[in-house]
């Protein structure tokens, strides 16, 4: 593979709440390398989200970053302070798409303003400049110029949601994480914003890391897959391989769950998952792992690279 | 704004196998208008959410409703059961016989009966209630229908106090118990003492189910009622509802933008656009021999789990975005986005001047689209 661009070393990011502290993600370990679309699926609540803010070290309170390491240019993100962390890594290194953004965006200040007020605050640029730059910046993302003098109300869901992949991409940064960017838009328009990110990656080749519930939409867009649960990476691989061979006993019920069109099947994984106040010793699948061993509820399992970059944590790999 | 079909000749030969016989309801919502446009008498414009559609509902089967956001599937479900009154049309509904000897009773024998049918788009508000116990719907938020302050308990013998059900506190208690079992919230009574903010958005939304069920509906819509639910919970909740059906011969309004799960569970679909249904069948033929652009281009857009097709563009059949449903498009209210329309010049006039009638291609299979004309 090529030049890596991102390593997360141990990430642990924990909400310290007044009912315990929920450990939403528990040493994660991955790399991501140029150029490519990596994958973070799971449950709600499996950290995947946090994992995300967690990237730009943006973790909300009472949630923080606990221990380990984000490595961008051989610079710890995790470690970096707050003003650091503005002028250097967000948005110029990575940036992020968040769930359900585009209803964030202020009613009360045209689209161009908007967009160009992070470029006249993180670059040299006059405020004139800035909304030429973000006119050219506006096609790439299939939106016409002319937009720049509209208001959100007078734009539908999916040019909202362009509008806001276009505020990642203002300040060219190397990776852009996007939560969930097609929940809560109809079928139509998702397709059309997962051919956007497809664009993207083909025509600047961004790299991306997409997070979402919903494996069909992984498999359009990614080119590797990490599964979490409850807090943990369960599986991580290329996608072809995962899709068609999925190891992890999750994997392969999440992959059994995904409706398809025109079968009356609906299948699902039995349970929920455990509290992560209080994590099970052991694995944290196992209450609801068909497979489970005695091993399984004792020990922790580790990583087991079952194929070259294919990993999985589970005791049947032992 | 009268119906057409009158109502003499669509009552002559009732299907019996049909629990809802729905002809031309619309629903339009007037847009209020400003100063200027009663000084200058502009005239007064509409939304038209529902826009003249007809189908039937078959006794204890699920009917789907699909389509994207604003095409009115919503509209039409609360039309069906009369949370809105519907500007025109008729919706033909066989209540039960204990309702419909309320509802004699309530209307000193005024209502109209036609082989045990009637009429819910026209009979007066008043004479609504005792038919609230038939028709229930479950909305798409489990988090606004149950109210903060009640608990599960008082939730659910609320409607059976309104209704008369049950003739003491005990048996009410007893019978939210068994509901609540029913939806397999167990154990039942610590759920009946809880307050909903201490319940998960899955179990919210069974209890909006059991509180639906408790009342012993003919009907239900079911308001996209797993879209806001964790999807590892959806399947489950799918599957009680399914069973509930099954075990107490419901019929079914399935409201859902996802065509996929409507194949998933339902034996009908209709599709529906800016007002109007477009095609409609059994769902399998639906999904596997679509015929409509508009069903087509739906069908592409679904993602599909095949890594393999990754670095490809997805194929969107489909141009532009949603016309308003104020200003609907003249002729095929489709044709502005049809890709059809492209490729099939000889048509193309008859597009634009005039609107295709839903019509019956094949047995069972309807479409409007003058392609099929």
């Amino acid at each position: 593979m090529s030049e890596k661009l991102l390593s997360v070393e141990g990430l642990k990011v924990y909400y310290f709440t007044s009912g315990g502290t929920v450990k939403a993600v528990d040493k994660v370990d991955f790399s991501l390398y140029r150029g490519e679309a990596l994958g973070i699926a799971g449950e709600s609540g499996c950290g995947k989200s946090t994992l995300g803010y967690g990237l730009i070290n943006l973790v909300p309170p009472p949630g923080r970053i606990v221990d380990g390491h984000i490595l961008i240019d051989n610079v710890d993100v995790a470690k970096l302070n707050e003003s650091d962390l503005r002028k250097k890594v967000r948005w110029r290194k990575i940036s992020m798409v968040f769930q359900g953004a585009m209803n964030a965006l202020t009613p009360v200040y045209t689209i161009g303003k908007q967009l160009a007020e992070p470029l006249t605050i993180h670059t040299a640029i006059s405020y004139k400049e800035a909304l030429n730059k973000v006119q050219e910046i506006l096609p790439l993302v299939g939106l016409s110029p002319e937009i720049i003098r509209r208001y959100p109300h007078e734009l539908s869901g999916g040019m909202k949601q362009r509008v806001m992949i276009a505020m990642a991409l203002i300040l060219n940064p190397d990776i852009i994480i996007a939560d969930e960017p097609t929940t809560a838009l109809d079928v139509i328009v998702q397709a059309q914003i997962l051919n956007l990110l497809k664009k993207l990656r083909r025509e600047l080749g961004v790299t991306l890391i997409l997070i979402s519930h919903d494996l069909s939409i992984m498999a359009e867009v990614v080119d590797r897959l990490m599964v979490m649960y409850a807090g943990k990476v369960a599986e991580l691989g290329k996608s072809d391989v995962i899709f068609s061979a999925p190891s992890h006993p999750y994997t392969q019920g999440l992959i059994a769950s995904i409706p398809k069109l025109g079968e009356k099947k609906l299948n699902y994984i039995p349970g929920l998952p455990p509290d992560l106040r209080n994590p099970p010793v052991g694995c944290r699948f196992a209450d609801r792992c068909p497979m489970v061993m005695d091993i399984c509820r004792k020990e922790e399992p580790p990583f087991f690279e079952i194929a070259k970059e294919h990993f999985v944590s589970c005791w049947l790999y032992r | 704004m009268m119906a057409t079909t009158d109502i003499k000749e669509l009552v002559k030969n009732i299907d019996q196998n049909n629990l809802m016989i729905v002809r031309e309801l619309k629903k339009y919502f007037p847009i209020r208008s400003g100063f200027t446009d009663f000084i200058f008498r502009r005239p007064s414009r509409f939304v038209r959410a529902v826009d003249n559609i007809d189908f039937d509902i078959p006794k204890g089967k699920i009917f789907a409703l699909v389509g994207e956001s604003g095409c009115g599937k919503t509209t039409t479900g609360m039309t069906l059961i009369r949370l809105y009154n519907p500007t025109g049309g008729h919706v033909l509904f066989e209540p039960k016989e204990d309702t419909l000897k309320d509802l004699r009773e309530i209307s000193n024998g005024r209502i109209m009966e036609y082989d045990g049918y009637i009429d819910l788009a026209t009979i007066p508000g008043k004479w609504l209630k005792p038919l609230r116990r038939d028709l229930q719907i479950v909305f798409q938020d489990p988090y606004s229908s149950l109210n903060p302050a009640y608990k599960v308990y008082d939730i659910l013998e609320e409607p059976m106090k309104v209704h008369g059900i049950g003739d003491s506190k005990d048996e009410r208690y007893d019978m939210v118990l068994k509901a609540l079992e029913e939806v397999k919230l167990v154990p039942a009574e610590d759920i009946a003492n809880r307050f909903p903010h201490m319940l998960s958005g899955g179990q919210r939304q069974r209890v909006v189910l059991a509180r639906a069920l408790l009342l012993n509906p003919k009907f239900i819509v079911a308001d996209e009622p797993i879209a806001m639910i964790d999807v590892s919970l959806r399947a489950e909740i799918l599957i009680t509802l399914l069973d509930l059906k099954e075990k107490h011969n419901i019929s079914i309004l399935f409201i859902t933008h996802d065509l996929t799960l409507a194949g998933n569970i339902s034996e009908y679909i209709a599709v529906m656009y800016l007002g109007k249904i477009v095609e409609m069948g059994k769902s399998d033929v639906v999904i596997k021999k679509p015929l409509h652009p508009y069903t087509k281009a739906l069908i592409k857009a679904i993602p599909t789990p095949d890594p393999s097709m990754r670095k490809k563009m997805k194929d969107i059949w489909i141009k532009g975005e949603v016309s308003s449903a104020v200003n609907i498009p003249e002729g095929c209210r489709f044709h502005p986005r049809c890709m059809a329309y492209e490729e099939h010049p000889e048509i193309q006039a008859k597009c634009r001047e005039s609107e295709p009638q839903l019509i019956e291609v094949e047995k069972g299979h309807y479409v409007s689209c003058w392609l099929y004309k």
